[in-house]
């Protein structure tokens, strides 16, 4: 069982805010879910390695050689607002986050 | 000129050569197909002009004989993958105004050999949904009706917007993608071949990533053949993508039409007999079996004992994984932001994220942060991957015994707008069928096996061994010739 104080913590830990509305609703829902689940708990796992990739997990290595280009200005492109102030001087502009 | 998308790929590729019609016609003919059908609401961005100019290099190319292997086929491509210069939303007001400075992998390597972009497929927001109800951009219209009522019907999903423009023939081929099921459920529910290779074999590079250990591109077509051209374009190793696998790409076509005799077709009899499954599922697959015994294939009794819990298992790992892919959707460098005067950068994030996603998309997030969380970790998400790993020996194990493997796609026709859309679990089970391959990573395709007692299509599932796509073909392509008389077209389409 989810509960809505519950929900409000996992909604803030995923920068999501929520009318109370929303909440209960999601805290329902969230349970539902869980409780489907919770049909894991009949498996008997010891023993078994978890299987995090289906892929080949050995990682390829390459040159250490310089393969990018200069795309700074395809990174601001997309720039929320379109601020021209932000592409000229090439810096993600966001709310003052020091006092 | 509309009868020209009727054509296969093989029979159009065969008149582009013959000069019995231009690349400009085909494609000409697709766009008016697209504009006559706009209520199906199949496409978010039509790209026009870009196919008009694409249409006229492939017509040069087949005049100056250097036409590529696809040259000239109209297709359409996913919501998801980016696309230099084109809108690329993936179903989400958070991406409703991205603009990608870069072409995806796949879409640049169907591009490479010839093909023709009509424009980027409606979705389920951010992939998540089987029923293409989930889109910031409306429902996607299944262009099938059940013959005793006229209620529109979902295409499924979360490729719904690919599965209907191939199916209402406006477009020879779409670009899907699936991670637990986006490109099977969606063409069983619209009479489509569709396909998804191997994890690994097609490059992710370029996908808006939703499940990254489970995405995979795949392909929609009105037949097996047809995606065999695209499979061979698609596929391949790409050192952009950190899980590409370097494996060269098999010959493909010469899968379609070739005998299976002496094949060994796996069924899960244990699966069959469980009697929560719909009667007219159970009649498809016996058919089948027996379709393919006339073939002269041998069926193998197998068993996939942890086969039940995938669903489980995946609603863990998926939301997991989502949870963490979408933490980059900030609204600081890319896609909508939403500001007030005064506010913190969290409350910044916070704003952004609550008007950008979707209640389902939501709902994932909130379930891969809570099974992520410190308390639960163990309990969830490492125990859903033990899980997984179980679930994938099933399959290694029934494949010391046998070729491929036949399931169902769905467990039912296509259903109503609007059913199945206050409970979550119930729409989930929707991909009862197709996670367990997903979580094994093998490839699979859907292949239209009959039509409901309404008049709808209903497909069967072949998974195949790892890297094994071109057994798929070949026994997909043999349900196909026996299937024939079942005419997989949607009425007034």
């Amino acid at each position: 069982m989810i509960t809505d104080t519950e929900l409000c913590k996992i909604a803030t830990l995923a920068r999501l805010s929520c009318s109370d509305k929303e909440i209960a609703n999601f805290a329902k829902q969230l349970t539902t879910i869980m409780d489907m689940i919770d049909i894991l708990n009949e498996v008997d796992c010891d023993n078994v390695e978890p299987l995090s990739s289906v892929s080949d997990m050995n990682q390829r290595m390459r040159k250490d050689d310089v393969m990018a280009k200069d795309i700074s200005d395809e990174l601001f492109a997309n720039i929320p607002g379109g601020s021209q102030l932000a592409k000229e001087v090439k810096c993600f502009i966001v709310p003052k986050v020091v006092e | 000129m509309s009868n020209l998308t009727r054509l296969t790929i093989a029979n159009a590729l065969a008149g582009l050569k013959k000069k019995e019609f231009s690349c400009q016609e085909l494609t000409n003919a697709h766009l008016t197909e697209m504009t006559k059908h706009r209520d199906l609401n199949a496409y978010i961005t039509e790209t026009s002009d870009i196919a008009i100019r694409q249409a006229k290099t492939a017509d040069q190319n087949y005049s100056d004989n250097r036409a590529r292997a696809l040259e000239g086929i109209p297709i359409a491509v996913k919501d998801l993958f980016c696309t230099k210069g084109v809108l690329t939303t993936a179903g989400s007001k958070m991406l409703s105004n991205f603009v990608p400075t870069y072409e995806s992998t796949i879409s640049q390597k169907v591009s490479d050999h010839g093909t023709i972009m009509l424009g980027k497929t409606n979705m389920d927001e951010f992939a998540m949904g089987s029923a293409n109800i989930t889109s910031y951009f409306g429902n996607v219209t299944n262009p099938w009706k059940a013959n005793d009522d006229s209620a529109p019907l979902v295409p499924g999903g979360s490729s719904g917007g690919s599965a209907a423009a191939v199916s209402s023939f406006l477009a020879m081929a779409a670009l899907g993608s699936d991670t637990g099921g986006s490109v099977r459920q969606p063409a069983s529910f619209t009479g489509l071949f569709g396909f998804k290779p191997t994890y690994g074999r097609c490059s992710r590079y370029g996908m808006v990533a939703f499940a990254s250990s489970l995405d995979q591109a795949g392909i929609f077509t009105r037949n097996v053949l047809d995606s065999a051209f695209m499979l061979e374009a698609m596929m391949g190793f790409d050192p952009k993508d950190s899980t590409s696998i370097d494996e060269p790409v098999p010959e493909l076509q010469s899968a379609c039409g070739s005998s299976i005799k002496n094949m060994r077709i796996g069924v899960p009899f244990d699966i069959i007999q469980q009697n929560n499954i719909a009667p007219e599922i159970i009649k498809m697959w016996h058919d089948t079996i027996e379709i393919l015994k006339g073939e002269g294939v041998e069926i193998i009794d197998i068993s996939l004992p942890h086969a039940k819990y995938a669903i489980a298992a995946y609603y863990v790992i998926a939301p997991a994984e989502a949870s963490s892919n979408l933490a980059r959707y900030d609204g600081v460098r890319y896609g909508l932001r939403v500001e007030k005067e005064n506010m913190t950068i969290d409350e910044m994030y916070a704003m952004t994220r609550s008007a950008g996603f979707g209640a389902e998309v939501k709902r994932r997030i909130m379930i891969g942060t809570y099974v992520l969380s410190s308390s639960f970790m163990d309990a969830y998400y490492h125990k859903a991957q033990k899980i997984r790993r179980l679930i994938a020996n099933d399959f290694n194990e029934a494949f010391t015994k046998t070729d491929v493997i036949l399931l169902p796609s769905a467990p039912s026709e296509a259903f109503k707008i609007g059913e199945k859309q206050d409970d979550p679990v119930t729409m989930y089970l929707n991909d009862l069928f197709t996670i367990p391959a997903s979580l094994a990573g093998l490839p699979c395709a859907s292949v239209p096996a009959a039509l409901s007692s309404r008049g709808l299509p209903l497909g069967m599932q072949v998974i195949g061994k790892h890297l094994d796509e071109y057994n798929i073909l070949k026994v997909s392509s043999a349900i196909e010739r026996n299937c024939k008389h079942n005419n997989f077209i949607a009425k007034g389409v």
